[in-house]
């Protein structure tokens, strides 16, 4: 049965044809090393893919880069580099300051990726929990961008909808005698005439009255607007969100229909569901930084990947922004372009309480197309570990087969360790048991036919074992034996008579 | 039951003078047609005695010519067990090599050759450097595998080396095995050949030690009391089994025999200068079919062999023979008790018969007192 199984295990090749398996370099800023240093601690570790971790665009000097370089053309790999590996890079954010580093970043990221002859730049989609959370944080408006890095006050009034909402907003965050005398003087800017004004006032009551306030509301924000009076209109990274929310709304944007489905935003957050609001507008803000990097990216020839995020904190578990896979799959098909890909991270799915295999059987038939690398250990669990990969680690196959039939058929599958544990316990055997998940894969055995030595031993271990037994066989029986013990031999015998010690001739017993 | 007649003769002369009857009572016999087999002979000598001390002399020579053959014996045996202890593990290895059973050339490699290194493979992959390296080592088939493995240059060059090593010692090492598997063959065989001549050369010894076995005293002989302890008195012994066929009128020759139980004892005494020797002969006449007869040879020759099997245990028995060298002793016991119940059984023979071996005893009898010559036999009635 053995030999059988054996036979079927050599048919298949030595390496994976499709599936480039690799090891991140871990992060410089951990190990106290820089980039170099790291990857070449790295270099020997059983692969040609390595990713290399960098915290910043500027982790790397121009002698780094040109180390780097000399790296990857003297061992002949393939690098891709890890971006704000140490999840620094505020993607999702509406704040102004913050958006225009992601640009800047994303920018120098692909000059960085081009000298040093990257491949790829993978970054996560947010490390930002939802706004929700930052509701009270108010900045000043000119401080909020949109999706394209505008002011989101221009979005403000190019949406009616999101504009009524507003001055709900303002107004039930205003006294009533605020509303009232924005009201008056509305009306004095309307009649041109304080008498009348006050005349109309005074006519007003009930809902004729709530209605005249919200539009005396409207017609301040929009003066406010146009007059960049920048120090009356106040926001959270919240306003900001639910604007761009009505804008897609409003515009039938596939990411809303897709993640938020046929709801409006309003609805959605009265119905508890404002999680998919934020995911949507998250990958809006994302789908607007890497619009603006697809030319780069093409002339290059650099794929971005963007890569499931891990939870930054306990506390922050379920309310993290676009974390789903299938949500970061909508935005790949929404911009549709070949050098923009995903990449998922088992554990990090896992952190946010998610169900993993749920997860990636939750994605669409061919979503797995969208899949260009996966970051994989073994166990994954909310405790971000980053386990080495684990012999016959079935579970860890069945997710990549689940991906497999969902079009994942090539890419990059990389071990990922972060950082930090002792280098005799760092890598163990992830990368030859990735390899042979790999070769198995692209074999398309399914996980209930996978042979035996999947969880045991490969032909030439056993052979090793067997060798060894051989060699110790009569160990238990040592010592115990007047006549000459089994282990002895002639030529060893031969060595005693000449006073050599025992450890000599054991030595040299084979040779 | 019982012996049809008991006859016993004493005679007493000179020192040589009975011994002289002795062997001409067995010519005697021969002539007459008997077949005549000795079926044990025994020697008794009194312990305080010169003499006593002479054979014990010799049988301690004897013992440790014996010991020192078969320590040489045991010896060679062992250094046997050991060679081809190392031809197994030697040939083990080359027939790794006919059948090109490369990972099992690989794990010796590894873990005996490789290891002994500073950059030994498992030393690296155990530290975590390169700790795919064995896994990536046991892929390669031959140099070019190198090449289509996805792995760093510095490792490919590593691996390299490492398999251009391991070329260099699988050729050194298949000569070196086919060099020692061809001297431990030889060295075995000259072992066995060796072994086998010991073996031979130990045999007489043994002979002669199973002759001179020291037991206890069947014959009363020492307590005669014109034996004086401290002479050389020597007590011997031998007894023999004859038979002939008879015939009579009505019955065919062969289907019954004459059959005599011969006993003799020989006393020498040395006593105040001069020797004397007297001897005693107790003949016991049966009447014996074929079968009886065949049995009697049979049981015989049974003992000889036991005593050859006794030599072939002092040189060394396969664990199947020792069994049965282990049963030895009761299966000597077996075949004297057998012999006695066939020597004390009597069938229903035929008067004639017994007429007939009284008549051939009687003539026997007859010759005898020739052979003496001038000594008065009674005559029995028969």
């Amino acid at each position: 049965m053995i030999g059988k199984l054996l036979k079927k295990e050599k048919k298949l090749p030595i390496e994976p044809k499709h599936y480039k398996v690799g090891v991140t370099s871990g992060i410089p800023s951990i190990d106290k090393a820089t980039a170099p240093q790291q990857v070449q601690m790295v270099v020997t570790k059983g692969v040609k893919v390595i990713e290399i971790d960098l915290e910043f665009p500027t982790s790397v000097t121009p002698i780094d880069i040109e180390k780097l370089r000399s790296i990857g053309e003297a061992q002949k790999l393939e690098f891709t580099i890890h971006g704000a590996t140490n999840v620094s890079l505020p993607t999702t954010s509406a704040e102004k300051l913050e958006y225009k580093r992601v640009d800047d970043d994303m920018k120098e990221y692909i000059k960085v990726a081009k000298k040093i002859g990257a491949k790829a730049i993978n970054i996560h989609s947010s490390y930002l929990p939802s706004p929700f959370f930052y509701r009270e944080t108010r900045k000043w408006s000119y401080l909020l961008v949109d999706e394209n890095g505008n002011p989101i006050e221009d979005k403000l009034l190019r949406s009616e909808k999101a504009l009524n909402w507003f001055a709900l907003e303002e107004m039930k965050r205003h006294t009533s005698k605020a509303s009232e005398s924005l009201l008056l003087q509305y009306l004095t800017k309307k009649y041109k005439d304080m008498k009348k004004a006050e005349e109309e006032f005074e006519k007003l009551f009930g809902e004729e009255k709530e209605k005249m306030i919200l539009e005396a509301w409207k017609d301040y924000i929009r003066e406010v607007v146009k007059k960049k009076v920048e120090s009356v209109l106040s926001m959270a990274e919240y306003h900001a969100y639910i604007i761009v929310a009505w804008d897609m709304y409003e515009n039938k944007d596939p990411l809303w229909k897709n993640i938020c489905g046929k709801k409006d935003p309003i609805e959605l957050i009265e119905s508890g569901e404002e999680g998919k609001l934020v995911d949507a507008v998250a990958a809006k803000y994302l789908e607007g930084h890497i619009n603006k990097l697809l030319k780069d990216l093409e002339k290059n020839k650099i794929t971005l990947l963007i890569e499931v995020p891990d939870c930054r904190s306990a506390s922050y578990r379920g309310h993290f922004r676009l974390v789903r896979p299938k949500d970061i799959c909508h935005l790949m098909k929404k911009i549709d372009n070949p050098y923009v890909r995903c990449t998922i991270d088992f554990e990090h799915v896992a952190t946010h309480g998610l169900d993993v295999m749920k997860e990636i059987k939750a994605l669409g038939p061919r979503d797995g197309e969208y899949v260009k690398m996966l970051h994989v250990g073994s166990n994954p669990s909310p405790a971000h570990l980053h386990i080495p990969v684990e012999r016959g680690d079935i579970y860890l196959y069945k997710l990549m087969w689940e991906l497999r039939l969902r079009g994942f058929m090539d890419g990059y599958i990389l071990y990922e360790w972060g950082g930090g544990r002792r280098e005799e316990v760092r890598w163990l055997e992830s990368v030859q048991n990735l390899k042979r998940m790999a070769i198995y894969l692209e074999a398309d055995i399914p996980p209930d036919k996978l042979p035996k030595e999947f969880f045991g031993l490969t032909e030439g271990e056993i052979e090793r074992e067997r060798r060894i037994i051989e060699r110790n066989m009569f160990n238990p029986l040592q010592g115990t034996l007047e006549a000459p013990e089994l282990s002895h031999t002639w030529f060893g015998g031969e060595i005693l008579k000449k006073k050599k010690p025992k450890e000599v001739w054991e030595r040299e017993e084979f040779r | 039951m019982g012996a049809l007649i008991e006859r016993k003769i004493v005679l007493t002369g000179v020192v040589g003078f009975p011994t002289q009857i002795y062997f001409k009572i067995i010519g005697l016999l021969k002539n007459r047609g008997y077949t005549v087999k000795k079926y044990q002979d025994w020697i008794e000598i009194n312990p305080r005695s010169n003499l006593y001390q002479e054979m014990m002399r010799k049988r301690q020579a004897i013992e440790q010519n014996v010991a020192r053959i078969l320590s040489t014996i045991s010896d060679m045996r062992r250094d046997i067990e050991l060679i081809k202890h190392d031809l197994r593990k030697f040939e083990q290895v080359l027939e790794h090599f006919e059948k090109n059973k490369l990972d099992t050339l690989k794990s010796d490699f590894v873990d005996l050759v490789d290891s002994q290194t500073p950059t030994a493979m498992h030393k690296l992959v155990a530290s975590g450097k390169f700790p795919t390296l064995v896994y990536d080592f046991f892929k390669i088939e031959k140099e070019e595998d190198i090449d289509k493995l996805k792995i760093s240059e510095s490792e490919k060059g590593l691996l390299r080396i490492k398999w251009m090593l391991f070329q260099e010692w699988m050729e050194k090492y298949r000569k070196a095995v086919k060099e020692r598997v061809d001297m431990l063959r030889e060295e075995l065989n000259n072992r066995i050949a060796s072994l086998e001549s010991n073996k031979k050369l130990v045999e007489p010894y043994l002979k002669a030690i199973y002759k001179l076995k020291v037991g206890e005293s069947k014959y009363s002989g020492l307590d005669d009391p014109t034996i004086i302890e401290g002479y050389n008195t020597i007590v011997s012994g031998v007894e023999l089994y004859c038979w002939k066929p008879v015939s009579t009128k009505n019955v065919k020759k062969g289907k019954y025999y004459s059959y005599l139980d011969i006993e003799i004892r020989k006393k020498t005494i040395s006593a105040g200068g001069s020797e004397k020797e007297t001897m005693e002969i107790d003949i016991k006449v049966y009447v014996k079919t074929k079968k009886e007869i065949e049995e009697i040879e049979e049981s015989i020759k049974k003992k000889e062999e036991l005593m050859w099997l006794e030599i072939e245990q002092f040189k060394g028995k396969s664990p199947e023979e020792e069994k049965e060298v282990e049963e030895k002793k009761g299966r000597f016991d077996k075949i004297d008790s057998f012999l006695k119940k066939i020597l004390s059984s009597k069938e229903g023979e035929p008067k004639e018969v017994a007429a007939a071996v009284k008549e051939e005893f009687i003539s026997l009898y007859d010759d005898l007192k020739d052979i003496i010559g001038g000594l008065k036999f009674k005559r029995h009635p028969i």
